[in-house]
């Protein structure tokens, strides 16, 4: 990570800032078990800029967007076990739809209303919009209204410059599908209040797409016990 | 309670007979007084949140023409009042997304100024702020609507009785502030002049009033004392004073204070007998003391 002062370039400060937040999205979708390809998440600078800037150097965000599918993992994890009365159940996920967003003034209404009807119409599960700039308070009220059909997330580019998870102090968290927080339920005898908590706007539960009643198992390196695993409800 | 043969008993104090079927009250665990209060709250305070498609019709091209329509202007005095202060402040935030000017009445783009801060003739100012306007024309009439949202006066509304707050828009060539200070300090109050106004005759009246209120405490009208200012003839060159035998001589010279002794007849200086005296050597305060010792005058 290189940050080219010397080249003169004005945009090159914000082109590298926003090949960050593109790598540490990527990382992400691929950590929530979506399938990307390797070189995809690990696209060098260099390439970065020659696909994503104009001819003066500055980004170009609007062709930044990607979707991806689930994994066969992913598809595992997110079906609820089947029933009686529903012997084939649906999985819970589905293609997810990344997009940068151009604008870098403010953000309002109408372009979030774009983005949520963008992936209603071609039938996204989730939608990423990765933002330079803070939401008005109205949009973040038309994010959260839809998002009962579609899952809807915003990122601002600043805090995806790291990603989070892989710093040495942050454990690791790995989700459990329904089935495995049953068991879990089951085998300690535990009402699900019981679990200690997680909050949904937690930085882990927000890059994790924690949704509420969810659970996250918490594997730490511990010197004296090895690994320590521990359980976290989202709420 | 007569719908239950068998209540319990209560090792509480005897409470007072309760009505036989609870009301809806007593079901929300509300008392009276809690209850009012909520109704009334929800006449004023507790108002549904603006719906998103409100703030789009008066963000998105509102208004459609430039001066705003008369149809316009009463759309926008049929929302407000449903508006809470910070939902105000977020339709401007609306129409700064794009990029028009905050007074929901204006259809111009917003300034753009650059920088943090811009020096005005009122003070130094932060550019965000200045930005949300076209002009410091709209920012005061945009602000004035917020002031009322923030302070609201309620009137009676139509026919079902509801609380609704009473907005004001702000004329084009209102006084601000500064103006109407400066012409109340322009307003003379002391009646003298002829072209007294009833403003000015309520003053008079106020005046006179006052008159008969300061003679009631002087005590019962008493006419003036009369004063005469003579001047004392001067004979011969001041002396200083000198003390006579009956102030105590010259050997008590240094117990006098002016020209009186202080702790003379029947009062001995150290306070000892003094008969109805509470204090003594270790309390000494200096106003007590004097004031409870005779000061010798002849
Ligand atoms: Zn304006």
């Amino acid at each position: 990570m290189s940050d080219d002062f010397g080249s003169g370039n004005i945009h090159d400060k914000e082109v590298s800032r926003l090949w960050r937040a593109w790598r540490t999205i990527h990382e992400m979708v691929a950590d929530r078990g979506y399938e990307l390809a390797e070189e995809e998440i690990k696209m060098p600078l260099d390439e970065f800029k020659r696909k994503f800037t104009n001819g003066d150097g500055s980004p170009n965000r609007s062709i930044m967007s990607f979707s991806a599918r689930p994994s066969a993992s992913m598809i595992k994890k997110f079906t609820p076990p089947p029933t009686a009365s529903n012997p084939d159940p649906a999985p819970e996920c589905g293609t997810i739809w990344v997009e940068f967003c151009p604008e870098k003034t403010s953000i309002g209404i109408s372009v979030m209303k774009k983005f949520v009807e963008h992936c209603a119409n071609n039938s996204y599960k989730a939608g990423i919009l990765v933002t330079a700039v803070a939401l008005s308070a109205q949009a973040r009220k038309v994010m959260t209204v839809t998002s009962q059909y579609t899952l809807i997330e915003c990122f601002l580019e600043e805090d995806l410059l790291v990603n989070i998870t892989h710093h040495e102090l942050v454990p690791t968290h790995i989700l459990l599908s329904r089935e495995e927080k049953m068991a879990l339920l089951k085998r300690y005898r535990l009402k699900e209040t019981q679990l200690p908590r997680i909050l949904q706007k937690d930085p882990i539960a927000r890059y994790l797409g924690l949704k509420r009643g969810q659970v996250v198992k918490i594997v730490r390196i511990s010197e004296t016990a090895g690994r320590y695993a521990s359980y976290r409800l989202c709420v | 309670m007569a719908s239950t043969p068998n209540p319990p008993k209560s090792i509480l104090k005897k409470q007072p007979p309760t009505p036989d079927a609870p009301s809806a009250l007593e079901l929300t665990g509300l008392t009276r007084a809690q209850a009012a209060q909520l109704l009334t709250l929800s006449k004023t305070e507790l108002k549904p949140p603006i719906p998103i498609e409100t703030f789009e019709l008066l963000s998105a091209a509102f208004p459609s023409s430039q001066p705003p329509s008369q149809s316009d202007i009463s759309l926008l005095l049929s929302h407000l009042p449903n508006f809470s202060p910070s939902e105000y402040l977020d339709l401007i935030d609306e129409r700064n997304c794009l990029n028009t000017c905050g007074y929901a009445l204006c259809s111009k783009p917003r300034r753009n100024f650059t920088g943090k801060v811009k020096i005005r003739r009122s003070g130094v100012a932060k550019t965000e702020d200045l930005n949300k306007w076209c002009s410091d024309e709209c920012a005061l009439k945009g602000m004035y609507i917020h002031v009322q949202l923030e302070h609201p006066s309620y009137e009676w509304a139509g026919e079902k009785g509801e609380m609704k707050v009473k907005i004001r828009l702000r004329e084009d060539k209102e006084p601000g502030v500064k103006e109407v200070k400066k012409a109340v300090e322009g307003l003379s109050l002391d009646g003298a002049d002829d072209e007294r106004d009833k403003k000015g005759d309520e003053a008079h009246e106020k005046k006179k009033q006052a008159g008969k209120l300061a003679v009631e405490r002087n005590g019962m009208g008493v006419d003036k004392v009369e004063v005469t200012i003579g001047e004392k003839e001067i004979t011969q060159p001041p002396t200083a004073p000198t003390f006579t035998s009956a102030q105590g001589g010259e050997s008590d010279a240094h117990l006098m204070v002016e020209g009186y002794k202080i702790g003379s007849k029947g009062k001995k200086p150290n306070n000892t007998g003094g008969e109805g005296e509470d204090d003594d050597d270790d309390d000494f305060i200096p106003s007590i003391r004097i004031e409870s010792l005779n000061y010798g005058r002849p």
